[in-house]
Protein backbone atom coordinates (compact mmCIF):
# COMPACT_ATOMS: atom_id res chain seq x y z
CA UNK A 1 0.00 0.00 0.00
CA UNK A 2 2.44 2.23 0.73
CA UNK A 3 4.61 1.70 -2.73
CA UNK A 4 1.49 2.57 -4.50
CA UNK A 5 0.95 5.75 -2.61
CA UNK A 6 4.43 6.63 -3.51
CA UNK A 7 3.78 5.54 -6.98
CA UNK A 8 0.65 7.66 -6.80
CA UNK A 9 2.27 10.50 -6.28
CA UNK A 10 5.05 10.37 -8.67
CA UNK A 11 2.56 8.88 -11.31
CA UNK A 12 0.42 12.28 -10.50
CA UNK A 13 3.35 14.86 -10.83
CA UNK A 14 4.78 12.98 -14.07
CA UNK A 15 1.56 12.82 -15.55
CA UNK A 16 0.59 16.70 -14.75
CA UNK A 17 4.54 17.37 -16.32
CA UNK A 18 3.84 15.89 -19.30
CA UNK A 19 0.39 17.47 -20.13
CA UNK A 20 2.40 20.96 -20.36
CA UNK A 21 5.20 19.85 -22.42
CA UNK A 22 5.78 15.82 -23.34
CA UNK A 23 8.70 14.27 -21.92
CA UNK A 24 10.87 10.79 -22.46
CA UNK A 25 8.81 9.54 -18.66
CA UNK A 26 8.73 6.09 -18.39
CA UNK A 27 5.54 6.47 -16.53
CA UNK A 28 2.84 6.74 -18.97
CA UNK A 29 -0.41 5.12 -19.18
CA UNK A 30 0.56 1.70 -18.72
CA UNK A 31 1.93 2.45 -15.12
CA UNK A 32 -1.09 4.54 -14.55
CA UNK A 33 -3.16 1.74 -15.34
CA UNK A 34 -1.30 -0.50 -13.20
CA UNK A 35 -1.01 1.98 -10.47
CA UNK A 36 -5.24 1.99 -10.32
CA UNK A 37 -5.05 -1.92 -10.63
CA UNK A 38 -2.33 -2.13 -7.71
CA UNK A 39 -4.46 0.15 -5.42
CA UNK A 40 -7.67 -1.08 -5.66
CA UNK A 41 -6.22 -4.48 -5.32
CA UNK A 42 -4.58 -3.38 -2.04
CA UNK A 43 -7.74 -1.99 -0.98
CA UNK A 44 -9.44 -4.97 -1.29
CA UNK A 45 -6.73 -7.01 -0.50
CA UNK A 46 -6.62 -5.25 3.19
CA UNK A 47 -10.47 -5.15 3.60
CA UNK A 48 -10.88 -8.45 2.84
CA UNK A 49 -7.11 -8.92 4.98
CA UNK A 50 -9.10 -7.41 8.35
CA UNK A 51 -11.85 -9.54 8.22
CA UNK A 52 -10.82 -13.11 7.04
CA UNK A 53 -7.04 -13.00 7.62
CA UNK A 54 -6.15 -16.50 7.22
CA UNK A 55 -8.80 -16.99 4.50
CA UNK A 56 -7.14 -15.09 2.07
CA UNK A 57 -4.13 -15.19 2.45
CA UNK A 58 -3.35 -15.97 -0.91
CA UNK A 59 -5.03 -12.79 -2.49
CA UNK A 60 -2.68 -10.78 0.10
CA UNK A 61 0.10 -12.36 -1.89
CA UNK A 62 -0.87 -11.28 -5.24
CA UNK A 63 -1.08 -7.82 -4.13
CA UNK A 64 1.84 -8.00 -2.85
CA UNK A 65 3.02 -9.27 -5.65
CA UNK A 66 1.61 -6.71 -8.25
CA UNK A 67 2.76 -3.89 -5.69
CA UNK A 68 6.33 -5.31 -6.09
CA UNK A 69 5.79 -4.59 -9.69
CA UNK A 70 4.70 -1.05 -9.18
CA UNK A 71 7.40 -0.75 -7.54
CA UNK A 72 9.72 -1.51 -10.29
CA UNK A 73 7.82 0.88 -12.51
CA UNK A 74 8.49 3.67 -10.11
CA UNK A 75 12.41 2.77 -9.68
CA UNK A 76 12.48 2.84 -13.33
CA UNK A 77 10.79 6.35 -13.27
CA UNK A 78 13.08 7.76 -10.56
CA UNK A 79 16.39 6.39 -13.19
CA UNK A 80 14.56 8.28 -16.12
CA UNK A 81 13.63 11.62 -14.14
CA UNK A 82 17.20 11.41 -13.22
CA UNK A 83 18.40 10.90 -16.67
CA UNK A 84 16.03 13.27 -18.03
CA UNK A 85 17.54 16.15 -15.64
CA UNK A 86 21.45 15.33 -15.71
CA UNK A 87 21.51 13.45 -18.99
CA UNK A 88 23.02 9.73 -19.51
CA UNK A 89 26.56 8.38 -19.56
CA UNK A 90 29.02 9.90 -22.33
CA UNK A 91 29.57 7.70 -25.41
CA UNK A 92 32.54 6.10 -25.11
CA UNK A 93 35.16 4.13 -27.45
CA UNK A 94 35.13 0.49 -27.61
CA UNK A 95 37.10 -2.22 -29.15
CA UNK A 96 35.53 -5.50 -30.85
CA UNK A 97 34.07 -7.86 -28.07
CA UNK A 98 37.16 -10.34 -27.24
CA UNK A 99 37.18 -13.40 -25.07
CA UNK A 100 38.40 -10.94 -22.70
CA UNK A 101 35.18 -9.44 -22.55
CA UNK A 102 32.89 -11.86 -22.54
CA UNK A 103 34.59 -13.51 -19.69
CA UNK A 104 34.76 -10.75 -17.33
CA UNK A 105 30.99 -10.26 -18.46
CA UNK A 106 30.28 -13.83 -16.99
CA UNK A 107 31.82 -13.08 -14.24
CA UNK A 108 30.31 -9.57 -13.93
CA UNK A 109 26.97 -11.30 -14.37
CA UNK A 110 28.09 -13.78 -11.74
CA UNK A 111 28.87 -11.13 -9.35
CA UNK A 112 25.64 -9.01 -9.73
CA UNK A 113 23.96 -12.50 -10.06
CA UNK A 114 25.06 -13.76 -6.53
CA UNK A 115 23.97 -10.48 -5.03
CA UNK A 116 20.40 -10.40 -5.94
CA UNK A 117 20.29 -14.13 -5.21
CA UNK A 118 21.56 -13.18 -1.32
CA UNK A 119 19.02 -10.32 -1.39
CA UNK A 120 15.79 -13.21 -1.21
CA UNK A 121 17.66 -15.66 0.91
CA UNK A 122 16.15 -16.43 4.21
CA UNK A 123 19.47 -16.32 5.87
CA UNK A 124 22.50 -14.16 5.40
CA UNK A 125 24.71 -17.15 5.05
CA UNK A 126 26.98 -16.07 1.46
CA UNK A 127 28.94 -13.52 3.02
CA UNK A 128 30.38 -11.11 2.00
CA UNK A 129 27.04 -11.38 -0.35
CA UNK A 130 24.52 -10.29 2.06
CA UNK A 131 20.90 -8.29 2.52
CA UNK A 132 20.47 -5.58 3.91
CA UNK A 133 17.04 -5.27 5.47
CA UNK A 134 18.92 -2.35 8.06
CA UNK A 135 16.24 -1.29 10.87
CA UNK A 136 13.36 -2.97 8.15
CA UNK A 137 10.93 -3.20 10.83
CA UNK A 138 8.17 -0.39 12.03
CA UNK A 139 7.58 0.45 15.59
CA UNK A 140 4.44 2.03 17.00
CA UNK A 141 4.50 4.53 20.22
CA UNK A 142 5.77 4.98 22.78
CA UNK A 143 9.24 3.85 22.01
CA UNK A 144 10.78 1.74 24.15
CA UNK A 145 14.38 -0.08 23.96
CA UNK A 146 15.70 -2.73 26.59
CA UNK A 147 19.21 -3.25 27.78
CA UNK A 148 20.61 -6.08 29.61
CA UNK A 149 23.59 -5.72 31.74
CA UNK A 150 25.29 -8.22 33.98
CA UNK A 151 27.18 -7.56 37.80
CA UNK A 152 28.96 -9.79 40.17
CA UNK A 153 29.46 -9.89 43.43
CA UNK A 154 33.12 -10.58 44.27
CA UNK A 155 33.77 -13.85 46.99
CA UNK A 156 36.88 -11.98 48.72
CA UNK A 157 37.57 -8.92 50.60
CA UNK A 158 37.18 -6.31 49.24
CA UNK A 159 33.29 -6.89 48.66
CA UNK A 160 32.23 -5.16 45.64
CA UNK A 161 30.01 -5.27 42.40
CA UNK A 162 31.92 -5.59 39.45
CA UNK A 163 30.47 -5.05 35.69
CA UNK A 164 30.93 -8.19 33.81
CA UNK A 165 31.42 -7.20 30.48
CA UNK A 166 31.85 -8.91 27.29
CA UNK A 167 35.08 -7.42 26.82
CA UNK A 168 36.16 -9.01 30.00
CA UNK A 169 35.50 -11.98 29.03
CA UNK A 170 36.89 -12.19 25.70
CA UNK A 171 33.32 -12.60 24.36
CA UNK A 172 31.32 -11.29 21.72
CA UNK A 173 28.97 -8.00 22.52
CA UNK A 174 25.96 -9.75 20.23
CA UNK A 175 26.23 -12.84 22.11
CA UNK A 176 26.66 -11.80 25.84
CA UNK A 177 23.84 -9.00 25.61
CA UNK A 178 21.28 -10.92 22.85
CA UNK A 179 22.31 -14.69 24.57
CA UNK A 180 23.61 -14.97 27.87
CA UNK A 181 22.27 -12.11 30.18
CA UNK A 182 19.11 -12.67 28.97
CA UNK A 183 19.32 -16.54 29.39
CA UNK A 184 20.94 -15.94 32.70
CA UNK A 185 17.97 -13.60 33.89
CA UNK A 186 14.95 -16.34 32.27
CA UNK A 187 16.42 -19.61 33.03
CA UNK A 188 19.77 -19.28 35.06
CA UNK A 189 20.13 -23.20 35.14
CA UNK A 190 20.32 -23.84 31.55
CA UNK A 191 24.00 -21.58 30.98
CA UNK A 192 25.27 -21.11 34.61
CA UNK A 193 27.99 -24.16 34.23
CA UNK A 194 29.31 -23.15 31.09
CA UNK A 195 29.24 -19.49 31.85
CA UNK A 196 31.05 -20.19 35.13
CA UNK A 197 33.66 -22.26 33.28
CA UNK A 198 34.15 -18.84 30.95
CA UNK A 199 34.02 -16.93 33.95
CA UNK A 200 37.09 -18.88 35.70
CA UNK A 201 39.04 -18.59 32.67
CA UNK A 202 38.49 -14.98 32.58
CA UNK A 203 40.83 -12.34 34.35
CA UNK A 204 37.78 -11.30 36.68
CA UNK A 205 38.04 -12.39 40.29
CA UNK A 206 36.15 -15.01 42.46
CA UNK A 207 32.27 -14.04 42.54
CA UNK A 208 29.92 -15.30 44.73
CA UNK A 209 26.86 -14.01 43.02
CA UNK A 210 25.71 -12.94 39.55
CA UNK A 211 22.93 -9.97 38.63
CA UNK A 212 21.72 -10.06 35.37
CA UNK A 213 19.37 -6.66 35.34
CA UNK A 214 17.09 -5.85 32.49
CA UNK A 215 16.44 -1.85 32.08
CA UNK A 216 13.48 -0.75 29.94
CA UNK A 217 13.81 3.11 28.84
CA UNK A 218 10.31 4.76 27.01
CA UNK A 219 9.79 7.18 25.68
CA UNK A 220 7.25 9.44 27.23
CA UNK A 221 6.08 13.02 26.32
CA UNK A 222 9.70 13.48 25.41
CA UNK A 223 11.19 12.63 28.16
CA UNK A 224 13.01 9.23 28.49
CA UNK A 225 12.08 6.99 31.61
CA UNK A 226 13.48 3.79 32.84
CA UNK A 227 12.80 0.71 35.06
CA UNK A 228 15.09 -2.09 35.99
CA UNK A 229 14.33 -5.86 37.02
CA UNK A 230 17.15 -7.61 38.74
CA UNK A 231 17.47 -11.52 39.06
CA UNK A 232 19.87 -12.58 41.55
CA UNK A 233 22.05 -16.31 40.75
CA UNK A 234 24.41 -17.93 43.29
CA UNK A 235 26.95 -19.53 41.77
CA UNK A 236 29.16 -23.17 43.00
CA UNK A 237 32.21 -22.35 44.74
CA UNK A 238 33.59 -25.21 43.07
CA UNK A 239 33.18 -24.06 39.83
CA UNK A 240 34.69 -20.67 40.12
CA UNK A 241 38.50 -21.31 39.97
CA UNK A 242 40.12 -22.57 36.60
CA UNK A 243 39.55 -25.72 35.28
CA UNK A 244 43.22 -26.55 35.10
CA UNK A 245 43.22 -25.82 38.94
CA UNK A 246 40.22 -27.93 40.03
CA UNK A 247 41.03 -31.22 41.89
CA UNK A 248 39.95 -33.91 40.11
CA UNK B 1 36.25 8.49 -15.87
CA UNK B 2 37.03 9.66 -19.35
CA UNK B 3 35.53 8.50 -22.60
CA UNK B 4 35.99 9.26 -26.26
CA UNK B 5 33.72 10.38 -28.60
CA UNK B 6 32.99 7.63 -30.97
CA UNK B 7 31.53 4.34 -30.73
CA UNK B 8 30.99 1.29 -32.32
CA UNK B 9 28.08 1.01 -34.56
CA UNK B 10 28.67 -2.89 -35.85
CA UNK B 11 27.11 -4.57 -33.13
CA UNK B 12 23.59 -4.91 -31.67
CA UNK B 13 22.42 -1.68 -29.59
CA UNK B 14 22.04 -3.79 -26.19
CA UNK B 15 25.74 -5.26 -26.70
CA UNK B 16 26.86 -2.21 -27.36
CA UNK B 17 25.38 -0.50 -24.16
CA UNK B 18 27.11 -3.24 -22.53
CA UNK B 19 30.26 -3.07 -23.56
CA UNK B 20 30.25 1.35 -23.65
CA UNK B 21 29.28 0.94 -20.11
CA UNK B 22 31.78 -2.23 -18.84
CA UNK B 23 34.25 -1.76 -20.90
CA UNK B 24 34.75 1.86 -22.17
CA UNK B 25 38.86 2.73 -23.31
CA UNK B 26 40.22 4.77 -20.31
CA UNK B 27 43.55 4.91 -18.41
CA UNK B 28 43.96 3.15 -14.98
CA UNK B 29 44.50 6.53 -13.19
CA UNK B 30 41.04 6.30 -11.31
CA UNK B 31 41.34 2.37 -10.42
CA UNK B 32 45.12 2.80 -9.04
CA UNK B 33 43.69 6.30 -6.73
CA UNK B 34 41.06 3.72 -5.70
CA UNK B 35 43.59 0.74 -4.90
CA UNK B 36 45.47 3.12 -3.00
CA UNK B 37 42.81 4.68 -1.23
CA UNK B 38 40.91 1.67 -0.32
CA UNK B 39 43.82 -0.44 0.80
CA UNK B 40 45.49 2.10 2.91
CA UNK B 41 42.30 3.21 4.57
CA UNK B 42 41.60 -0.86 5.42
CA UNK B 43 45.01 -1.26 6.79
CA UNK B 44 44.86 1.90 9.00
CA UNK B 45 41.22 2.32 10.01
CA UNK B 46 39.07 -0.45 9.46
CA UNK B 47 41.10 -3.49 9.84
CA UNK B 48 39.58 -6.19 12.80
CA UNK B 49 41.99 -6.19 15.35
CA UNK B 50 43.55 -9.51 15.77
CA UNK B 51 42.18 -9.95 19.02
CA UNK B 52 38.76 -9.62 17.49
CA UNK B 53 38.99 -12.02 14.97
CA UNK B 54 40.24 -14.52 17.49
CA UNK B 55 36.81 -14.51 19.71
CA UNK B 56 35.65 -16.47 16.82
CA UNK B 57 38.29 -19.13 17.93
CA UNK B 58 36.68 -20.03 21.29
CA UNK B 59 33.48 -20.69 19.70
CA UNK B 60 32.34 -24.80 18.29
CA UNK B 61 33.09 -24.66 14.63
CA UNK B 62 29.90 -27.06 14.43
CA UNK B 63 28.28 -24.05 14.63
CA UNK B 64 29.69 -22.85 11.40
CA UNK B 65 27.32 -21.54 8.64
CA UNK B 66 29.02 -19.19 6.07
CA UNK B 67 29.14 -20.95 3.10
CA UNK B 68 32.51 -19.58 2.07
CA UNK B 69 34.24 -20.74 5.32
CA UNK B 70 32.54 -24.35 4.38
CA UNK B 71 33.69 -24.55 1.45
CA UNK B 72 36.87 -23.96 3.07
CA UNK B 73 36.53 -26.76 4.94
CA UNK B 74 35.33 -29.05 2.31
CA UNK B 75 39.42 -29.02 1.72
CA UNK B 76 41.08 -27.72 4.61
CA UNK B 77 40.44 -30.30 7.58
CA UNK B 78 38.49 -27.94 10.45
CA UNK B 79 41.27 -28.79 13.04
CA UNK B 80 43.95 -27.35 10.27
CA UNK B 81 41.75 -24.31 9.96
CA UNK B 82 40.18 -23.02 13.17
CA UNK B 83 43.00 -23.59 14.99
CA UNK B 84 45.15 -20.38 16.30
CA UNK B 85 48.44 -20.82 14.39
CA UNK B 86 46.63 -20.98 10.76
CA UNK B 87 44.11 -17.94 11.18
CA UNK B 88 46.88 -15.95 12.77
CA UNK B 89 49.47 -16.98 9.76
CA UNK B 90 46.24 -16.15 7.46
CA UNK B 91 46.28 -12.40 8.77
CA UNK B 92 50.18 -11.72 8.65
CA UNK B 93 49.92 -12.61 4.97
CA UNK B 94 47.12 -11.05 4.29
CA UNK B 95 48.50 -7.65 6.19
CA UNK B 96 51.76 -8.17 4.66
CA UNK B 97 49.99 -8.44 1.22
CA UNK B 98 47.79 -5.20 1.82
CA UNK B 99 50.81 -3.30 2.56
CA UNK B 100 52.86 -4.60 -1.45
CA UNK B 101 49.18 -3.64 -2.95
CA UNK B 102 49.57 -0.26 -1.82
CA UNK B 103 52.77 0.33 -2.90
CA UNK B 104 51.86 -2.05 -5.89
CA UNK B 105 54.55 -4.41 -6.03
CA UNK B 106 53.11 -7.84 -7.20
CA UNK B 107 49.81 -5.75 -7.46
CA UNK B 108 47.45 -8.32 -8.64
CA UNK B 109 48.29 -11.07 -6.36
CA UNK B 110 49.08 -8.87 -3.61
CA UNK B 111 45.70 -7.09 -3.83
CA UNK B 112 43.79 -10.72 -4.44
CA UNK B 113 45.87 -12.29 -1.65
CA UNK B 114 44.57 -9.16 0.47
CA UNK B 115 40.94 -9.09 -0.66
CA UNK B 116 40.42 -12.75 0.06
CA UNK B 117 42.67 -13.36 3.40
CA UNK B 118 40.50 -10.71 4.71
CA UNK B 119 36.51 -12.22 3.05
CA UNK B 120 37.83 -15.52 5.08
CA UNK B 121 38.98 -13.72 8.27
CA UNK B 122 35.54 -11.64 8.24
CA UNK B 123 33.74 -14.35 7.24
CA UNK B 124 34.91 -16.71 9.92
CA UNK B 125 34.02 -14.43 12.52
CA UNK B 126 30.73 -13.69 10.92
CA UNK B 127 30.14 -17.70 11.16
CA UNK B 128 28.59 -18.18 14.59
CA UNK B 129 25.06 -16.16 14.09
CA UNK B 130 26.61 -12.60 14.55
CA UNK B 131 26.65 -10.73 11.33
CA UNK B 132 27.32 -6.99 10.17
CA UNK B 133 27.20 -5.40 7.50
CA UNK B 134 30.03 -2.97 7.07
CA UNK B 135 32.64 -4.54 5.86
CA UNK B 136 30.90 -7.20 3.10
CA UNK B 137 31.67 -4.72 0.46
CA UNK B 138 34.44 -3.62 0.85
CA UNK B 139 36.33 -7.00 0.75
CA UNK B 140 34.57 -7.18 -2.53
CA UNK B 141 35.48 -4.60 -4.29
CA UNK B 142 39.12 -5.68 -2.66
CA UNK B 143 39.24 -8.84 -4.71
CA UNK B 144 37.27 -7.13 -7.99
CA UNK B 145 39.88 -4.50 -7.97
CA UNK B 146 42.46 -7.15 -7.70
CA UNK B 147 41.19 -8.60 -10.86
CA UNK B 148 41.79 -5.87 -12.44
CA UNK B 149 44.60 -3.99 -14.01
CA UNK B 150 45.09 -1.89 -10.55
CA UNK B 151 48.64 -1.69 -10.28
CA UNK B 152 49.26 -0.44 -14.22
CA UNK B 153 49.87 3.75 -12.92
CA UNK B 154 51.28 4.76 -9.56
CA UNK B 155 52.73 1.60 -8.34
CA UNK B 156 56.43 0.25 -8.45
CA UNK B 157 55.47 -2.63 -10.70
CA UNK B 158 54.29 0.34 -13.22
CA UNK B 159 57.84 1.87 -12.81
CA UNK B 160 59.30 -1.66 -13.59
CA UNK B 161 57.19 -1.78 -16.32
CA UNK B 162 58.18 1.57 -18.12
CA UNK B 163 61.59 0.22 -17.95
CA UNK B 164 60.46 -3.15 -19.66
CA UNK B 165 59.90 -4.28 -23.08
CA UNK B 166 56.36 -2.28 -23.34
CA UNK B 167 56.83 0.99 -21.65
CA UNK B 168 53.16 2.39 -23.42
CA UNK B 169 51.22 -0.42 -20.96
CA UNK B 170 51.95 1.10 -18.24
CA UNK B 171 51.42 4.93 -16.64
CA UNK B 172 48.79 7.21 -16.12
CA UNK B 173 48.79 7.64 -20.06
CA UNK B 174 48.29 4.00 -20.87
CA UNK B 175 44.48 3.24 -22.14
CA UNK B 176 42.95 -0.10 -21.61
CA UNK B 177 39.34 -1.07 -22.01
CA UNK B 178 39.56 -3.12 -18.51
CA UNK B 179 40.20 -0.51 -16.12
CA UNK B 180 36.45 0.76 -15.57
CA UNK B 181 34.47 -2.48 -15.35
CA UNK B 182 35.57 -2.92 -11.11
CA UNK B 183 34.47 0.06 -10.51
CA UNK B 184 31.38 0.21 -12.34
CA UNK B 185 30.67 -3.25 -10.88
CA UNK B 186 31.48 -2.03 -6.90
CA UNK B 187 29.21 0.90 -8.01
CA UNK B 188 26.50 -1.51 -9.05
CA UNK B 189 27.02 -3.05 -6.00
CA UNK B 190 26.78 -0.31 -3.76
CA UNK B 191 23.75 1.08 -5.51
CA UNK B 192 21.74 -2.25 -4.99
CA UNK B 193 22.93 -2.76 -1.19
CA UNK B 194 21.11 0.50 -0.78
CA UNK B 195 18.05 0.32 -2.49
CA UNK B 196 17.65 -3.20 -0.34
CA UNK B 197 18.20 -1.20 2.48
CA UNK B 198 15.41 1.61 1.49
CA UNK B 199 12.75 -0.87 0.03
CA UNK B 200 13.14 -3.63 3.15
CA UNK B 201 12.01 -0.26 5.31
CA UNK B 202 9.13 0.55 2.92
CA UNK B 203 7.95 -3.14 1.68
CA UNK B 204 8.24 -4.21 5.80
CA UNK B 205 7.31 -1.16 7.86
CA UNK B 206 5.45 0.56 4.48
CA UNK B 207 4.53 4.08 5.29
CA UNK B 208 4.72 3.32 9.51
CA UNK B 209 8.57 3.24 9.04
CA UNK B 210 7.77 7.48 8.26
CA UNK B 211 5.88 7.70 11.21
CA UNK B 212 8.57 8.78 13.46
CA UNK B 213 8.33 6.58 15.99
CA UNK B 214 10.19 3.96 14.19
CA UNK B 215 13.27 6.27 14.34
CA UNK B 216 12.69 7.28 17.61
CA UNK B 217 12.92 3.60 18.94
CA UNK B 218 15.79 2.85 16.71
CA UNK B 219 17.89 5.56 17.99
CA UNK B 220 16.84 4.40 21.64
CA UNK B 221 17.88 1.21 21.42
CA UNK B 222 21.12 2.40 19.90
CA UNK B 223 21.43 4.91 22.61
CA UNK B 224 21.13 2.84 26.01
CA UNK B 225 23.74 1.13 24.44
CA UNK B 226 26.06 3.64 22.98
CA UNK B 227 24.87 6.90 24.65
CA UNK B 228 25.27 9.39 22.22
CA UNK B 229 24.26 12.56 23.08
CA UNK B 230 23.12 13.77 19.69
CA UNK B 231 21.09 10.63 19.66
CA UNK B 232 19.08 11.51 22.79
CA UNK B 233 18.54 14.80 21.25
CA UNK B 234 16.69 13.69 17.85
CA UNK B 235 14.73 11.22 20.01
CA UNK B 236 13.06 13.52 21.58
CA UNK B 237 11.98 16.00 18.73
CA UNK B 238 9.41 13.85 16.82
CA UNK B 239 9.36 15.85 14.01
CA UNK B 240 12.60 15.47 12.97
CA UNK B 241 12.48 11.47 13.57
CA UNK B 242 9.33 11.90 10.59
CA UNK B 243 11.91 14.22 8.30
CA UNK B 244 15.16 11.89 8.55
CA UNK B 245 12.78 8.80 7.97
CA UNK B 246 11.99 10.54 5.01
CA UNK B 247 14.97 11.51 4.03
CA UNK B 248 16.87 8.29 5.20
CA UNK B 249 14.34 6.01 2.44
CA UNK B 250 15.04 8.69 -0.19
CA UNK B 251 18.37 8.45 -0.24
CA UNK B 252 18.90 4.75 -0.26
CA UNK B 253 16.04 4.18 -2.80
CA UNK B 254 17.78 6.42 -5.26
CA UNK B 255 21.11 6.09 -4.71
CA UNK B 256 21.57 3.92 -7.75
CA UNK B 257 20.98 6.77 -10.13
CA UNK B 258 24.75 8.04 -9.01
CA UNK B 259 25.45 5.21 -11.13
CA UNK B 260 23.70 5.61 -14.06
CA UNK B 261 24.03 9.54 -14.11
CA UNK B 262 27.30 11.12 -13.59
CA UNK B 263 26.41 14.99 -13.26
CA UNK B 264 23.85 13.86 -10.15
CA UNK B 265 26.57 12.25 -8.26
CA UNK B 266 27.51 15.00 -5.76
CA UNK B 267 23.86 15.43 -4.95
CA UNK B 268 23.42 11.51 -4.10
CA UNK B 269 27.19 11.45 -2.68
CA UNK B 270 26.82 13.94 -0.50
CA UNK B 271 23.35 12.70 0.90
CA UNK B 272 24.81 9.45 1.36
CA UNK B 273 27.54 11.25 3.32
CA UNK B 274 24.74 13.41 5.27
CA UNK B 275 22.90 9.76 6.12
CA UNK B 276 26.20 8.06 7.45
CA UNK B 277 27.27 10.87 9.62
CA UNK B 278 23.80 11.18 10.96
CA UNK B 279 23.48 7.46 11.55
CA UNK B 280 27.22 8.08 13.39
CA UNK B 281 26.54 10.91 15.50
CA UNK B 282 23.12 9.50 16.77
CA UNK B 283 23.31 5.64 16.55
CA UNK B 284 27.28 5.46 16.66
CA UNK B 285 26.57 2.89 13.75
CA UNK B 286 29.90 2.81 12.04
CA UNK B 287 29.70 3.07 8.00
CA UNK B 288 32.64 4.68 7.26
CA UNK B 289 33.78 1.98 4.84
CA UNK B 290 30.83 2.79 2.63
CA UNK B 291 31.48 6.13 2.59
CA UNK B 292 34.93 5.35 1.86
CA UNK B 293 33.81 3.35 -1.45
CA UNK B 294 32.54 6.61 -2.78
CA UNK B 295 35.92 7.51 -3.68
CA UNK B 296 35.18 4.70 -6.36
CA UNK B 297 32.56 7.28 -7.89
CA UNK B 298 35.26 10.25 -8.14
CA UNK B 299 36.22 10.60 -11.71
CA UNK B 300 40.32 11.03 -10.94
CA UNK B 301 40.97 11.27 -14.89
CA UNK B 302 39.64 14.75 -15.23
CA UNK B 303 41.26 15.96 -12.27
CA UNK B 304 44.25 14.49 -13.41
CA UNK B 305 43.70 16.05 -16.91
CA UNK B 306 42.63 19.39 -15.31
CA UNK B 307 45.20 19.45 -12.94
CA UNK B 308 48.04 18.58 -15.83
CA UNK B 309 46.42 21.73 -18.14
CA UNK B 310 46.64 24.04 -14.94
CA UNK B 311 50.30 23.19 -14.61
CA UNK B 312 50.97 23.33 -18.20
CA UNK B 313 49.70 27.13 -18.08
CA UNK B 314 51.45 28.07 -14.95
CA UNK B 315 54.96 27.37 -16.43
CA UNK B 316 54.02 28.63 -19.92
CA UNK B 317 53.06 31.97 -18.02
CA UNK B 318 55.56 31.89 -15.97
CA UNK B 319 58.36 31.24 -18.92
CA UNK B 320 57.13 34.77 -20.45
CA UNK B 321 57.57 36.29 -17.63
CA UNK B 322 61.33 35.73 -17.37
CA UNK B 323 61.09 36.53 -20.88
CA UNK B 324 59.57 39.42 -20.72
Amino acid sequence: MAVSSLSAVVCVAAYLGSRKSPRPWSLDRRVVRLLVLTCALSLVGHLIGATAPEAFGWYAGLVDGVDLLAWAWFVCGGLAAALWLWGGLPPATTRPVGVRHLLLSALIVLVLGLQVWALFRARPTMWPFIDYPLYGAAHRAPSRAVHYRLYGLTAQEPIAFVEITAEGLGASWFVHHTQVIPQLLIDPSDVLEEFQQTLANSDFPPLQLLVPERTTFALVNSELEEFSERQVVRLDPDLSEPAEARPR
Amino acid sequence: MSHSDTTDSSRPGSATSWIRFWFPTTTAVPLAICRITLVAAWLLLFAKPWDQLAVALTYDPVRIDQALILGILSFVPVETFHNYEFLHGLWLVTNIAGVLATVGLFTRTSLLTFGLGNSVLIAHLWSYGELHHPEALYCVALVLMGLSPSGRCYSIDSWIGRRSQYPDRWGPEAKMDTATWALRLVQCLLGIAYFSSGSAKMLNGGLAWWNGATLQTIVLTDYVRFGMPAGLWLIQSFWLCVAASVTTVVVEVFFFVAVFTAASRKYVLMGGVGLHMGIYLTMAAPFFTWMAMYVIFIDFESLRRRFLETETLVSGWGRRRVRA
